[in-house]
């Protein structure tokens, strides 16, 4: 029975996002928002009821689609679902009186199917598929607002998409044909022995950097998650950034053998993204651009552990596994942070629900630093046992660059709210609360749940404390540098998106000469040399009377008559001579 | 003669007999002429269903006699040749359904529908054609009998679109008579034949092997559109919608890519040709072809011309997969003669759609267009993915298996050309769903060119672009399943290959 449980997770959401292209905006509101929030709950129950090692295959989808269920899938679809979830809810509050709220769900499940689709997928094209369904349908939510920075966000989020597209799909081959095998699970193997391994590993690397905000490839992502509504940012940076992440563990060779400089390459990227996403993040004004350059910087934090996991063979599962658990409370706190952005707009003008709200920011910011007691310090403590001592102090600087990033953003949004003239809405209100306690909740039940023997879940009085200073240090800085606040805004400021103004400008002079220099003159040339021979064989007047002649007897109606006659003469002749033996 | 002789005349003469009977019609039986025209094309459907139930259970259908000079006459099912029959005559019925609609009050209709017939009649015989000589007489007919569909319109344009049209294709179908003359006069029969009938003969005649290769590549190449040869495409995109769809889909450029997957297969044999050393440049023409036409597209803001050029670039796909040596390069190819047919005859019917609804004939001239026109725009936006190669879209299985089968015949490079095409396709249809689907209309939609409708636009050319489209993802959706075309393709490429 497992079979129709491994694919609804994703075609129940397809079907959802189908109906909702076809129903569009003539859709009853209140059909839309049944269909919204069943949407998600087909891969909750996957992530609940089936275990690991259950698979199902099914020859004539695609090329042949294996789905499979593993722990890191497992836990991967856990989080994926409830953020989605409780997202969903979210949404239909959220979006009530947008006038595209049928174009925007049709893209959000559209995205929901690809993300839980590619985190049960077995086999290597089916992989790709959903990854592409999650990439193309996420451009719709980017620019839903429809204004001019949603579009140049949409437009530079899809460039750099088919470009992370492209390297992926030539990874896939080369993965594929190696381990002659279109299967995850087996093609994987044969990467280590391959002459091109490191070149899978980089276009791995890349190719889902682009999506995971691969320091260097991330500029899209700063530009795209804050232009979409709230809650489809919650989802991009909470749970679909992590398919990058995905990428990284089901294509890379970790647990297959050891890659020190790869390895290096990717703590070293990992701490560019980490820290440099920290410092620009810094000079941001729009609290989502904040979040999302904190997710560039968390997702640098993750690659570290990777790179970590692919230079010793036998820590490889652990650190999946703490990926796992680091992964789920990130998309918690982030999504809730999102989604606080939205909830803070609506309680601005009532004193007592404010408080609320910013303490349950503070909370999911403290869970994102790492904080005691949260699944980030949990699985950061397990990481430091297997990092090198120079990372490991690495992480604890980075803990620290996060807490003031976030503080910036605390402070940000406080001075907003105390602005903003919404009505306090319960439909957003209430989603947002749960999945705050799902985020606090989650690692005490998941662990010992799953039997995730490899996290260490009690936590001594001294793993508190280690836990605590970093933030507290962070604290205590962001304090001191509130009192000289005044200087702050003389920084240097570089925009969101950092790096995309230098590439639109090259793209742009690249386009113009392109045309300038080579297409029209090449072009000319090929014509002239053609009509050349064409005037050598066939002189001009000539050309003009006999072919003239021949054009209008064959558009005169008799004359082409005469010569179907005389064809149909010819075929019948042609067919007396065959029957004759 | 039995049934199994007959049947592949009566695929053929079910369209042939209703062309000579459209062309006695008189002008205003508009209905009769439906009536006919939605007859021959059921039938022909029908018998090809038959035909391919037939093939399927084991059965050998062959018509054979002899002409002049020794030459045989020869029409043969085998499983290629079910290929591009089935496609031709599935896409030939909904095309006739599209053009019905299309041309509704507009004058010449016997002569269009009548050439319109024979054109396929050409095609569906290209397809059965059994040898050589077969091939070629039946590939003469096609230039013929679509002539008079180019200039249809009898615009100046038109009549030098047609005359450029002429002149490369009469000139290609002489560099192919050379080649079938000479091979004949060498080697005598020149029935097709799995794996190829040549390898059997000595060496000293592989010299003139080579050069015959060369001008049969050449001369088909034409219609396939290879750089450089395919400077009458573009130009002859002046036809009206319904036409360029047949064009770009089943008929003339399908024929010429047709025609060089039986030279190197059943001719020369694929394993062969690659001894004699005759695959590589033809993958160096090809690959240079593909980006060659992804980058011209690139640039043109007429809708019909860069679709045009996305056709010189993705027919060089077939030709690619036919040229690199290894099975899974071989279903990529074949299974795109299939894929490309569908995803372009979408793409066409759309743009007529355009034209006729809105006069819209240019990309800059779509913004908004989605919100006027959704269903229409769903299916283009369908096939443009398709081109691109995004899964689920059809593309995708044929891309997936052209870029396995480079690396397993040793040639990485042409993973290269794959991207960069993807790219460069990525780069000229996703700024045309942007314009439709994400833009605000800038001016007033154009007049519409047929009475007004209770859909976006006439069901008779709103249905088949909506089936053709449905038929691009399905067949991608459920590429794995027995009936698809990849599995007909993994079929045909297993006989191929010398055991």
């Amino acid at each position: 029975m497992s079979t129709y449980e491994l694919i609804l997770p994703w075609a129940w959401p397809l079907l959802v996002s189908l109906t909702m292209l076809v129903g569009g905006a003539s859709m009853p509101a209140g059909v839309r928002h049944a269909l919204t929030y069943t949407a998600a709950v087909p891969g909750l129950c996957a992530a609940l009821f089936l275990a690991p090692g259950d698979q199902a295959y099914l020859p004539a989808l695609l090329i042949g689609m294996q789905l499979d269920m593993t722990t890191t899938a497992q836990l991967f679809l856990l989080f994926t679902s409830v953020l989605w979830l409780l997202t969903s809810i979210y949404a239909v509050g959220y979006m009530k009186e947008d006038r595209h709220a049928s174009s925007f769900f049709m893209f959000y499940h559209a995205c929901l199917a690809g993300n839980t689709g590619l985190i049960l997928a077995g086999d290597i094209p089916s992989f790709y598929a959903f990854f592409a369904i999650m990439t193309f349908a996420g451009y719709g939510l980017v620019v839903h607002n429809r204004d001019e920075s949603s579009r140049r966000a949409g437009r530079i989020y899809l460039s750099m998409a088919v470009i992370g597209e492209a390297l992926v799909l030539t990874a896939f081959l080369l993965i594929a044909f190696e381990g002659q095998s279109m299967f995850i699970r087996e093609a994987r193997f044969a990467i280590p022995d391959s002459p091109h391994a490191t070149l899978i590993m980089t276009l791995v690397l890349l190719g889902f950097g682009v999506k995971a905000g691969l320091a260097g490839l991330h500029m899209w992502l700063p530009l795209a998650h804050p232009v979409a509504p709230t809650p489809a940012s919650a989802v991009l940076s909470g749970a679909m950034i992590k398919a990058g992440l995905i990428g990284w563990l089901y294509f890379l060779p970790g647990g297959l053998g050891a890659w020190p400089d790869f390895s290096w390459l990717c703590i070293a990227l990992g701490f560019t993204g980490a820290f440099g996403a920290v410092a620009i993040g810094w000079m941001q004004r729009d609290p989502k651009t904040i979040l999302a350059y904190s997710s560039v910087s968390q997702m640098g934090v993750m690659l570290i552990a990777v790179g970590i996991g692919l230079s010793q063979q036998q820590a490889w599962p652990a650190i999946t596994i703490l990926l796992c658990v680091y992964a789920a409370n990130h998309a918690y706190a982030k999504g809730a942070l999102f989604l606080g952005v939205g909830v803070a707009g609506s309680v601005a003008q009532q004193p007592r629900l404010r408080v609320v709200v910013l303490s349950g920011l503070i909370l999911a910011a403290l869970a994102i630093s790492g904080a005691p007691l949260t699944g980030g310090a949990i699985a950061k403590s397990t990481l430091k046992y297997t990092a090198p001592s120079a990372v490991a102090y690495g992480l604890i600087l980075s803990s620290i660059a996060t807490t003031l990033l976030l503080a910036r953003f605390l402070l940000i949004i406080r001075g907003r709210m105390l602005e903003d003239k919404h009505k306090p809405h319960a439909g957003i209100f209430i989603p947002w609360l749960i999945l705050l306690a799902f985020m606090l909740v989650s690692p005490w039940i998941v662990i010992p749940a799953f039997r995730l023997e490899t996290i260490q879940l009690a936590p001594s009085l001294a793993g508190i404390g280690k836990a605590a200073w970093p933030v507290l240090t962070g604290i205590l800085l962001i304090g001191l540098w509130r009192k000289q606040a005044s200087r702050a805004d003389k920084m240097p400021r570089i925009p969101a998106g950092d790096l995309c103004l230098f590439f639109e400008q090259a793209a742009h002079r690249i386009a113009r000469a392109w045309m300038h220099y080579v297409a029209a003159p090449m072009e000319k040339k090929r014509e002239e040399l053609i009509e050349a021979v064409i005037r050598r064989i066939m002189p001009e007047n000539e050309e003009s009377t006999v072919m003239h002649h021949a054009e209008l007897r064959l558009r005169d109606m008799s004359a082409s008559g005469a010569l179907f006659l005389l064809l149909i003469s010819i075929m019948i002749l042609i067919l007396m001579m065959g029957a004759t033996p | 003669m039995t049934f199994n002789v007959l049947l592949p005349l009566l695929v053929v003469a079910s369209s042939f007999v209703t062309g000579l009977l459209i062309f006695f019609l008189p002008e205003h039986k508009a209905h009769t002429r439906s009536a006919l025209n939605m007859a021959g094309a059921t039938l022909k459907l029908v018998l090809v269903l038959i035909m391919c139930w037939g093939v399927y259970r084991g059965e050998m259908y062959e018509f054979r006699f002899s002409i002049v000079l020794g030459f045989d006459f020869v029409l043969k099912v085998d499983l290629l040749s079910l290929l591009l029959v089935t496609l031709s005559s599935v896409l030939w019925f909904f095309t006739t359904i599209y053009a019905i609609g299309y041309l509704e009050g507009s004058p010449n209709r016997s002569r269009f529908f009548g050439f319109f017939s024979l054109c396929v009649t050409a095609s569906v015989g290209v397809a059965m054609a059994g040898n050589l000589i077969t091939f070629f007489i039946f590939y003469e007919f096609l230039t013929l009998s679509t002539y008079p569909l180019v200039v249809h319109r009898g615009t100046e344009e038109s009549l030098q679109a047609g005359r450029k049209y002429l002149w490369y294709t009469m000139a290609g179908g002489a560099v192919l008579f050379v080649g079938v003359v000479w091979l004949h006069v060498l080697v005598g029969a020149l029935d097709f034949q799995e794996t190829g009938f040549l390898r059997a003969w000595p060496a000293s005649l592989h010299g003139s092997f080579t050069v015959i290769f060369f001008l049969l590549i050449i001369g088909l190449g034409v219609k396939a559109a290879l750089f450089p040869l395919h400077g009458w495409l573009p130009v002859a995109m002046v036809a009206p919608a319904p036409v360029s769809a047949l064009l770009h889909a089943v008929a003339v450029v399908k024929a010429g890519a047709f025609g060089i997957v039986r030279v190197v297969y059943d001719v020369f044999g694929v394993e062969f040709a690659s001894d004699l050393g005759l695959l590589t440049p033809l993958t160096i023409a090809t690959s240079f072809t593909i980006v060659y036409g992804s980058v011209r597209a690139l640039t043109q803001d007429d809708l019909k011309r860069r679709l045009a050029f996305s056709t010189v670039s993705q027919v060089s796909y077939i030709a690619l997969g036919v040229s690199v040596l290894g099975l899974t390069s071989s279903i990529g190819g074949l299974v795109h003669l299939v894929h490309q047919g569908l995803m372009k005859i979408t793409l066409f019917f759309c743009a007529g759609i355009y034209a006729e609804s809105l006069s819209v004939k240019t990309v800059s001239g779509m913004k908004g267009i989605g919100r006027r026109m959704p269903i229409t725009t769903a299916a283009f936006t369908i096939a443009a993915f398709g081109m691109i190669g995004v899964p689920p879209v059809a593309g995708f299985a044929s891309k997936w298996h052209l870029g396995l089968g480079a690396l397993e015949s040793g040639q990485p490079w042409v993973i290269g050309i794959l991207l960069t095409s993807t790219l460069l396709n990525a780069g000229y249809f996703l700024p045309i769903l942007y314009a439709a689907w994400f833009q605000e209309q800038e001016k007033e939609w154009g007049h519409a060119h047929h009475a007004p409708c209770r859909y976006e636009t006439p069901m008779l050319l709103l249905f088949p672009a909506v089936v053709t489209a449905l038929l691009s993802l399905l067949t991608g959706m459920f590429a794995g399943a027995g009936w698809s075309p990849l599995a007909l393709a993994r079929a045909i490429a297993l006989r191929e290959y010398v055991p």
